[in-house]
Formats: structure tokens, C-alpha cells, sequence
């Protein structure tokens, strides 16, 4: 029970103050940004989200990205609505759609939503601005963040709880 | 040269996370490939059950991925109305399913065989799957037409029947006036009777009296001016008595003329009662027919239902998704789930007879409005039955067109009844027949007609009516006929559809039982009339009979008297004749000589 209300807060932490590089943290944030971004229940979120678990980024961020980007993800529904209709009504475009969504698993891939496009599009056109954000944050915030954290006994316990829980204990 | 160990990088995949996962595709590939046929005879035992409300059996089911097959045997669905008999049995099922079609979100079935198909078929164990209460039975739509077809029918047979059996002779005036008669003729008699023997004991009494009188008429002056008067007054009552005797023939006329009048009034009253009101032939046919109509109607209502229940509507299903919009590339809208075409080949039962059929299901589509093709089914059979079945269900347009053709030419049909073996039934005799319906469904509104030609000898029967000679007119009206014909024609809706039912029965039989009825209804009036007629110049034979023997015998007694008042006079008065007018025997008295 302790686990499951600290592990968030661990989380927290582990993004900010971890191991990982600057690089590392802000690939997963970017990621989770895309797949936060995304309606949920399609094949392109899986994937992304399957990216995000399976490469060495740091996963914290990444959840944390997720969760921030989820919610104001909503916000942006009516622009990805346009975005995606424009893009999938183009002439030009549209056969390359219609080519998708008739591949193998096309139809599972949720391209021919319009939200699910425009906010893949929109997570795309922001990804590099993100990424590039978040490693410059982490590079500048991160050791002093750490530095200030430290300090505070409550989050070297937590921190030690997480490595504790890494090694299996509970 | 010392070389320099380049630092190792960390790998760019997260292996520890990679190979779990890996793994667990592994183990659902596995599973999908070992569990997949329980899986679906699981799924289809579950949702069969649920559908039907009685159990679903499944033998075998096997799955090929690599060919995309799917076959399943010994597929049985029990009738939840009767457990021990399977609504439908199929010893095997064949599907050939595009495998690449399933990565595309959809289910397409190119080809497919169902053999073996039965239905109705005789079950081993029971198919319920529980104890239920039973349901009431909802009354159908078209039960209010035929229960007044049935009470318009029924009610007129039992108008009939109660005519028949109704005691008319009691309610005739002719007996009635007859009895009073008979009634009120000895209070009459009685009546003369007593007045004659009183003027006799009167007329005795005078007699004695002036006897006496006579001997010392000085002292019997004022006795004798008493009996004068005494005398006078018997004299007056006896002239009475006679003239009512005397009218006693007039009376006889009076009586026949009020006997005349009351049968005249009862030749109306007869003519009132008697005259059946004629039966309607269409309610008639309405009676004979509606209910098998209904049933055949009501058992295709429920079919149809059933199929609607599971072919999706003509409009799109709105996107289930609540963020964007799911494009559908022009072009390329494709139903989710296409059946293409599947071959049918069973048996089947009918009226105890044995029939194979043969038959192709194409176009089934689950989105029909996106398949260029209506949903088609034909069936073919031999045997029992036969003919020939089609069915298309076309969903393309925003109103669905559903339409059923049935041509059998050549039908073998066993002896059935129509209408109320109780009450008034006519029954068919076993024989060829055929049959041609054509129904069609467009939206809610039902239209078609359906045709019944029989060869077979008809027979009404009447099992209500005790008069055997009405009841053999009645079932001699149709001894004639040898064929049955029956057009039904179909309109309204399917919740409410209404029928007309024309055929050769209906009118015939009303035809024959009106005339028979209406002959046997004269007749027998007429030898109502000649009873009464004869019970009535019997009674007033007798009537007259006795009337002429009362006045011999009181115009005799009568004559006593005059003889009686003769020799009063003839004491009174010397050789006076005693007229009848009494006056004058009061003057030939001659009382003067009894003053001196």
C-alpha cells in the first residue's frame, strides 16, 4: 500500500535527481509527451509507448510527460481535429492514408482519426523543440535541483526506497 | 603502444524490459495457437445460450491460422419452446476466413459450407438450460380480427342451433287460445247448468206453493200476487238461460275468428323467428382459414424479426470514439464482417415427410449500406416439398426492402381441420397442393400475397347441431367441392399486419348452408303451422262436440222446466198454453176469481 502512494513521488524524484543523463531524461520526456499527446486505444500509442518502456531513456520522465501532456493534450483536441481532417480530406494525402489503413493492422493503427493525426503531428512538430527543452533544463536544473533535494532527509529516504525497491525490497 | 579501451556504451534497448515482453508475446502467440479452438466453441456456446435462452452444443471446433479455416462440427442449438428438439442442427461448418482481412479490422468469409443442417430435430437431453417461468404468450396482432370473425361465425352457428332447438310450439298463440277455450267451456257449462237446475227447484217450489194456496185462495190472495211475481221473474231468467243456449253457435263462430287472429299472428311471429340473418362469406373464410393464415403469418413475423435482430441497420453506427473523427476512404468503405458466400445442404421434416434441401447464403455484411450486394438467400428442396425459397434482405438504401418469394409447385399436404371441430369445422382431405407467396417488407410496411391451390375433397362438420337432418344439409353443402383455393393478401406493418383472405370455401359453404338453412327453415314452419292447425280444428271439433251435447242436455232440462211452469199455468189459469215469454203466464192467471 506504501508502494503504490510512494511510488509517484519516487518517480518525481527519480526524473528529476536520477542517474539517468540529461539526454536520457529528455528523450523519455519527449516520447512521453507524444504518447501523452495521443488518444489512447490505438496502435500508434501502444507503439510509442512500447518505444518509450523498451529503449534506455529514463522512464520517470517519460510517465511524468504522460501524465502532464494527457491532460493538456484535451486542450489541443480541436486544433488536432483540424489538423487531422486537413490532412486526411487532402487530395494529395489521402491516397497515402487510405494505402495506410488498408495495410496489415492499418485499421488498428488509428491514423484515420482525425485526432489521432493531428495530435501525432502535433507531438512531432513539438518533439525536437521538447526534447531540446527538457535536455537543457536537466543539464542546468539538474545538479542543483539535486544539490537542494539532498538535503532534505524525506527525499534521501525516498530515494533510498527506491533504490531499495529496484533491489527487490519493498 | 598503449591502445586506450574505448568506454563500453550502454545499450540503447532496455533489454530487462525488451525480453519480458518478448517473452509474453511468445507465451500468447502459444496460447492463441493451442487455446484458440476452446476458445471459440467457448464463445459460441456462451453467446448462442444467451441468444436463444437453451443450450448450444459444439463437438469440435478447429482453426487453421496459416489457411485461415475454421471448422466446426456437431453444432447444435436446442428449442428453448421444446427442449427435447433442437432448433437447429449442422453436423459441420465450413468457413474459409481471409486471414489478411483480420489484420485489416475485418472478418471476411469467401467461401463456406454448412452440411448436414436440420431443424426441428430430436434432441437426446434436454435443452433447458434452467428452470424458467413460463411466459405468457403476447396476444398477436392479428387475434382481435379473428376472434371476431370466430364469435361472428360461432355466433351465428349457435343462433342456428338455438333456433333449431327451441321449443316454438310453446310460444305460439293459436294452442294458448285453444286451451283457454277448452279452459273457460266447462266453467261455462257448469254455469248453464246450475242456472237450469235452480229454475227447475224454483220452478218446484212455485208449484208447491200455490198448491197450497189454491186449496184456501181467499187466505191466499196476497201468496198468489207473490207468486205471480215469483214467476214472472223465473219465467225471465229461463228465457235468459234459453237465449244463451241458443247463442251457443255463435259463440263456436266468435271462438274460430279470435283462433284466426291468433294465427295470423303467429304465422308473423314464426316468419319473424325463423328468418336467419345470412352469414358474411368472408368472415366465414376469416373463420375457417385466419388461424392457420395467423400462424403461418405470425411464424414468418418472428423469423423476420429474428433476422432483424441480427442484420445491422442501413445507417452507419456512429463512431464509438469521443475525440477526432474516424475518416471512411471513399472508395474503400468495407463492411466490418462479410460473409461472401456459404453453401447449405441438410434435411428436414415436413408434415411427418421427408425432404432434402440445398441452398446458397451470399452477401452477408455487417454494415450492409457498404456491400455492393443485398443479402441473398436461396433455398432449393426435394422430396416432401418441392420448390423453392428466396430470400433478399437489401439494407443498401435508407429504407430496407425485405422480400420472400416461395414457389412450390407441387406440395404434399395431410388432413388438417379448419375452424372449431366443437362448433363448425370443415375438413380437408390429404393431397397434392401449391403454394406461391410473395411478401415484401419495405421499411415498416408489409405487402404481398400469399396462394394456396389444394386438390382435396372438403367436408363440413357440425358436431353441435342435434338436429342430424340440418347438420346433413350442412355437410352436404360442401360434397361438391373439390378443391381448396385460398388467396391471402398482406398489408399494415409487421407489429400490425392485417389480412384478407379470399377463397372458394367461405362462399360456397355459406352459400350451400343459407339455402339448405333457409329450405329447412320453411318447411319446418310449414309443418309447424299444419301441427298447430291440426292440434286446433281437433280441440274445437271436440269443443263443438261437447257444446252441442250441453245444450241437448240443458235445452232438455230447460224443456222440463217449460213443462213444469205449462202445468202452473194450466192450475193458475185453465188449458192456457205456457208460452215461453213468461208475461204470459203471469196474464193468463187469472186472479181475479181469488179476490171474491
Amino acid at each position: 500500500m506504501l508502494t503504490l502512494f510512494l511510488r509517484p513521488v519516487r518517480m518525481l524524484f527519480q526524473a528529476l535527481i536520477g542517474n539517468d543523463t540529461p539526454r536520457q531524461t529528455a528523450w523519455g520526456f519527449s516520447l512521453g509527451m507524444m504518447v501523452g499527446l495521443l488518444p489512447k486505444g490505438n496502435l500508434t500509442a501502444i507503439a510509442i509507448a512500447m518505444i518509450l518502456c523498451s529503449l534506455r531513456v529514463n522512464r520517470a520522465a517519460g510517465f511524468l510527460a504522460i501524465a502532464i501532456f494527457s491532460y493538456v493534450g484535451a486542450f489541443f483536441d480541436d486544433t488536432a481535429h483540424r489538423l487531422g481532417s486537413l490532412l486526411l480530406t487532402s487530395p494529395t494525402l489521402q491516397p497515402m492514408f487510405a494505402a495506410i489503413y488498408d495495410k496489415p493492422l492499418g485499421p488498428f493503427s488509428g491514423l484515420n482519426n482525425t485526432a489521432v493525426l493531428g495530435q501525432l503531428f502535433i507531438g512531432l512538430y513539438l518533439f525536437y523543440p521538447v526534447y531540446r527543452a527538457a535536455r537543457v533544463t536537466m543539464t542546468y536544473l539538474r545538479p542543483r535541483l539535486q544539490h537542494y533535494l539532498m538535503r532534505y532527509k524525506l527525499v534521501r529516504w525516498i530515494m533510498g526506497a527506491e533504490i531499495g525497491a529496484q533491489w527487490g525490497l519493498e | 603502444m598503449m591502445r586506450l579501451k574505448r568506454p563500453k556504451l550502454p545499450p540503447i534497448f532496455r533489454w530487462q524490459y525488451v525480453v519480458p515482453r518478448l517473452a509474453v508475446v511468445v507465451v500468447v502467440v502459444l496460447t492463441v495457437r493451442f487455446c484458440l479452438d476452446p476458445a471459440i466453441r467457448w464463445a459460441i456456446v456462451f453467446s448462442g445460450e444467451s441468444a436463444i435462452g437453451a443450450k448450444v452444443e459444439v463437438a469440435d471446433v478447429n482453426t487453421s491460422l496459416r489457411g485461415g479455416e475454421l471448422t466446426i462440427t456437431g453444432l447444435a442449438a436446442a428449442n428453448p419452446g421444446k427442449p427435447m428438439r433442437n432448433l437447429v442442427e449442422s453436423s459441420q461448418i465450413r468457413l474459409e476466413i481471409d486471414g489478411a482481412q483480420l489484420l485489416r479490422k475485418r472478418v471476411v468469409v469467401h467461401n463456406g459450407r454448412i452440411e448436414g443442417l436440420k431443424f426441428d430435430s430430436e434432441r437426446t437431453a434436454s435443452g433447458d438450460l434452467e428452470i424458467l417461468p413460463d411466459a405468457a404468450d403476447e396476444p398477436s396482432a392479428l387475434d382481435p380480427m379473428f376472434a371476431a370473425a370466430q364469435e361472428s361465425a360461432t355466433g351465428w352457428f349457435d343462433d342456428l342451433t338455438g333456433r333449431m332447438e327451441q321449443d316454438l310450439l310453446g310460444s305460439l298463440a293459436t294452442p294458448q287460445m285453444v286451451e283457454e277455450l277448452k279452459r273457460r267451456w266447462p266453467e261455462q257449462y257448469n254455469a248453464l247448468k246450475s242456472r237450469a237446475d235452480d229454475l227447475r227447484a224454483k220452478s218446484k217450489q212455485i208449484e208447491a206453493t200455490f198448491r197450497v194456496a189454491k186449496k184456501n185462495p181467499l187466505r191466499g190472495m196476497q201468496q198468489v200476487e207473490e207468486l205471480r211475481k215469483q214467476l214472472a221473474a223465473t219465467e225471465a231468467e229461463l228465457r235468459t238461460t234459453l237465449a244463451e243456449i241458443k247463442a251457443l253457435p255463435d259463440q263456436a263462430k266468435a271462438d274460430r275468428a279470435a283462433i284466426d287472429v291468433a294465427r295470423k299472428q303467429d304465422e308473423q311471429f314464426l316468419r319473424e323467428h325463423l328468418k336467419l340473418a345470412g352469414i358474411d362469406p368472408d368472415e366465414l373464410n376469416r373463420y375457417l382459414l385466419g388461424e392457420t393464415a395467423s400462424g403461418y403469418l405470425e411464424q414468418s413475423a418472428w423469423w423476420i424479426d429474428q433476422a432483424q435482430k441480427f442484420i445491422p441497420k442501413n445507417r452507419v453506427a456512429a463512431p464509438t470514439r469521443t475525440r477526432g473523427t474516424n475518416v471512411l476512404f471513399g472508395g474503400r468503405r468495407q463492411p466490418a464482417m462479410l460473409i461472401e458466400r456459404v453453401e447449405l445442404a441438410g434435411d428436414a421434416r415436413f408434415d411427418g415427410q421427408a425432404m432434402a434441401f440445398t441452398g446458397l447464403l451470399t452477401d452477408v455484411a455487417s454494415e450492409p449500406q457498404l456491400h455492393e450486394r443485398p443479402l441473398q438467400l436461396s433455398i432449393r428442396s426435394t422430396g416432401a416439398v418441392d420448390g423453392q425459397l428466396t430470400v433478399e434482405l437489401d439494407r443498401r438504401t435508407e429504407i430496407a426492402h425485405d422480400s420472400l418469394v416461395i414457389d412450390v409447385p407441387k406440395l404434399n399436404l395431410a388432413h388438417r381441420t379448419l375452424g372449431r371441430t366443437d362448433k363448425l369445422a370443415v375438413t380437408v382431405a390429404p393431397g397434392a397442393a401449391s403454394l406461391k407467396a410473395d411478401i415484401r417488407l419495405d421499411g415498416d410496411q408489409l405487402a404481398g400475397t400469399i396462394e394456396l391451390h389444394q386438390s382435396s375433397t372438403l367436408a363440413a362438420q357440425t358436431p353441435a347441431l342435434r338436429d342430424d337432418r340440418i347438420a346433413a344439409v350442412i355437410q352436404e353443402s360442401l360434397t361438391g367441392v373439390d378443391r381448396l383455393e385460398a388467396k391471402i393478401a398482406l398489408a399494415g406493418t409487421l407489429q400490425r399486419p392485417s389480412i384478407k383472405i379470399e377463397s372458394n370455401v367461405g362462399p360456397q359453404l355459406a352459400a350451400g348452408v343459407s339455402g339448405a338453412v333457409k329450405k329447412y327453415l320453411t318447411d319446418r314452419k310449414e309443418r309447424l303451422m299444419a301441427k298447430v292447425q291440426g292440434q286446433v280444428d281437433e280441440q274445437l271439433g271436440k269443443l263443438q262436440a261437447e257444446r252441442d251435447k250441453a245444450q241437448q242436455e240443458l235445452t232438455a232440462a230447460l224443456g222440463e222446466n217449460q213443462q213444469l211452469v205449462k202445468q202452473l199455468a194450466s192450475l193458475m189459469g185453465g188449458n192456457a198454453p205456457l208460452e215461453v215469454d213468461v208475461t204470459k203466464i203471469g196474464k193468463s192467471l187469472d186472479l181475479s176469481k181469488f179476490k171474491r
